[in-house]
């Protein structure tokens, strides 16, 4: 069967249509994605929710309820880390899910998500941390190889853990890994940040927003929710492509935060996948660092098997190869191979072992 | 209606080993795919009248149950429970495999249903009254339950009360009543006529049977019902029957204690739960006997709304 998620999302007044038996596999399909609450939301914005049956309805509504609660959780969080960042001569960057929550963004509806990310300066990253212990957020408990790990090779510092809401908090200083081949500098990201109205929170700017974005995807390992970040990203250009003028904006930043390869390819799938409009990946790169034909060929294959095959009623032949060819990739593109090889071994007998 | 009753044990198999059987389970429809004997004829002696639906319907779970295509097949042999696909919980010894189908669709429930607020009790209904029994495991709330049932009480859920956020209604989801250890005999002897699935020895919780609901439940599963009362039933030896009024502050502290989704709810969950509070008598009830019990309960009036 095809991907329902894909075509209701493209077209929403479409799943009107389905019948009982496809919004059966719909409603898997998006709670597989992670995105029913965020589809109540998209129905609810076309006027669209009395036309669906009742049973995927429950589903839509039930899953709606426990995000908006979620998004609620946030907030306070939120709120709680802004108290302790007024002591702080630092400004609250809030990151991903908490950034579209706080900045009130299309896409944030719906999103449940365990982590409240937030971005500072490497430079101060020790008396933020010391501030964050005052006001209640410990580092969880980990092993004393991957405290090592984080401190020397990450982007961010160990997950913290609040002492009594036991909410999760991700503090980052670059938004991709120090030895990862991309080096997008955190200073340009820190000196474009906007802040929200009647707050001290902040965000990043919206195409410094959208390209974390992409490169959290195409980065990144984890492909089970490549479908919902793919939405997420198509959901953020076009709210803030208000003029038009967003993808030729986002072109020229890809460039300054080197950024271009990502960029390419998320206007690519987004065109593919979603033939959205204003997505031209011809316009993103110099032709010089073009990914060559048998890589672009490559990808295709990788990224369109592992986006539109994302539940079994949709899944082709091959999407586990592809999965896991793409978690190979991510791993080399954060590390050398002379860093990676050691940490996979350790962490693969450290897994045996247990 | 059909009824899974009207089905040969070879059609529940065919079902259960290829589209999958269609159970209409009060407001659930569940797709069930097993290749296991046990499952196949545990459906049948547990939910044999039950309602069923074709594969084209809509389902609110997809449930399979199998043993892994691995050595654990045969040595020492587990089973895999999985909903759509994922699986919630760590393989179980086979021979635990009815058990774990009923432990799998209480997960679903409770980790999808929320559009109910959901309480961990027991729920029955008699001349209209309907009763919420929350109680920790080992409070006999189970026992109780299977023994109201038995006397005539309408099974609404031994495990989770569900109630409809809009309208505070009770929705019946009468399913297998889950028995451990002792209280398997002891219903076994108390309840004639009980049909009372086969044991699992040696699960965590001890050994477990479970008891099919009786028909005239089944046929009014979809009847809903205001709750009346909220009794936390406590079994302590050799006890006399004792009925103490609770107050509603202390119902409510118990009952958020005792509810799946009240955090996941927010608000809603916790006006709901005030509601029902609001609604209802609040009361303990300390027995040794069953049929001390039973009459104790019996005597509980409507509150003045119901």
């Amino acid at each position: 069967m095809s991907n329902l998620v894909i075509e209701a999302y493209r077209n929403p007044e479409a799943a009107t249509l389905f019948s009982l038996k496809a919004w059966d596999t719909f409603v898997r399909q998006s709670r597989k994605a992670n995105l029913l609450a965020s589809f109540y939301t998209i129905f609810e914005n076309h006027g669209l929710l009395d036309k669906i049956p009742s049973k995927p309805k429950t589903h839509l509504q039930a899953a709606h309820r426990f995000a908006d609660k979620h998004a609620t959780d946030i907030r306070w969080e939120i709120d709680k880390l802004s108290k302790a960042f007024d002591q702080l001569e630092q400004p609250l960057v809030l990151l991903k899910g908490a950034a579209y929550l706080a900045a009130k963004l299309p896409n944030c509806t719906g999103r449940v998500f365990q982590d409240t990310d937030i971005l500072v300066a490497e430079t101060a990253l020790t008396k933020v941390e010391n501030k964050l212990n005052q006001h209640g957020w410990y580092q969880a408990q980990i092993t004393a190889y991957d405290e090592r790990y984080y401190r020397r090779w990450s982007h961010e510092l160990p997950p913290m853990r609040h002492l009594q809401r036991k909410s999760l908090l991700d503090v980052h200083h670059r938004i991709v890994q120090p030895t990862a081949s991309l080096n997008p500098s955190t200073t340009k990201l820190l000196n474009s940040i906007q802040q929200l109205p009647a707050s001290n929170v902040f965000t990043l700017a919206p195409t410094d927003m959208i390209l974390h974005s992409i490169v959290h995807l195409f980065n990144d390992g984890e492909f089970d929710h490549a479908l919902r970040d793919l939405i997420d990203i198509d959901q953020l250009i076009r709210h803030f492509n208000t003029d038009l003028k967003l993808p030729g904006k986002l072109v020229d930043r890809a460039e300054q935060l080197d950024l271009e390869r990502p960029l390419y390819y998320a206007m690519r799938y987004l065109r593919l996948v979603f033939d959205a409009g204003y997505a031209d990946e011809g316009e993103c790169i110099h032709v010089k660092q073009k990914p060559n034909a048998v890589l672009i060929r490559l990808m295709d294959h990788l990224f369109i098997n592992a986006i539109e095959g994302h539940h079994p009623s949709c899944e082709r032949k091959g999407a586990d190869l592809a999965r896991w060819c793409l978690y190979v990739r991510a791993h080399y593109l954060r590390m050398p191979l002379h860093r990676l090889i050691p940490h996979l071994l350790y962490k693969a007998f450290q897994t045996e072992s247990h | 209606m059909k009824t899974i009753s009207q089905l040969s044990q070879t059609t529940i198999r065919d079902h259960l080993n290829g589209s999958g059987l269609g159970l209409c389970s009060g407001p659930f429809n569940i797709l069930i795919t097993s290749s296991l004997p046990a499952i196949a004829s545990g459906i049948q002696t547990l939910y044999a009248n039950f309602p069923y639906t074709d594969s084209s319907d809509f389902f609110d779970f997809h449930v399979n149950i199998d043993t892994p295509k691995t050595i654990r097949r045969w040595y020492r042999p587990k089973v895999y429970f999985s909903v759509d696909g994922k699986r919630p919980f760590k393989p179980l010894p086979k021979n635990h495999a009815l058990a774990v189908l009923e432990w799998g669709l209480n997960w679903c429930i409770a980790n999808q249903a929320h559009q109910y607020l959901m309480i961990h009790s027991a729920v029955v209904e008699k001349n209209g009254i309907a009763c919420i029994l929350p109680g920790p495991p080992g409070s006999g709330k189970s026992t109780l339950c299977a023994a109201l049932v038995a006397n005539g009480w309408r099974l609404f859920s031994d495990e989770m009360a569900l109630i409809e956020i809009e309208s505070g209604l009770l929705v019946p989801n009468p399913r297998p009543i889950s028995l451990k250890n002792q209280s398997i005999e002891i219903i076994k002897n108390y309840w004639d006529g009980a049909t009372i699935g086969p044991k699992s020895y040696g699960t965590d919780k001890g050994t477990v049977a479970h008891v099919a609901p009786p028909v005239a439940s089944v046929l009014r599963q979809f009847d809903k019902c205001l709750p009346a009362h909220v009794v936390f039933p406590k079994y302590m030896a050799e006890s006399p029957v004792t009925v103490k009024p609770l107050s509603k502050s202390q119902t409510l502290i118990q009952l958020v204690e005792s509810c799946f989704n009240h955090n996941g709810l927010g608000k809603t969950g916790f006006i709901g739960l005030s509601d029902v509070v609001d609604r209802c008598g609040c009361h303990t009830l300390t027995y040794s006997r069953l049929d001390e019990g039973i009459h104790a309960m019996e005597q509980l009036k409507a509150p003045p709304h119901v």
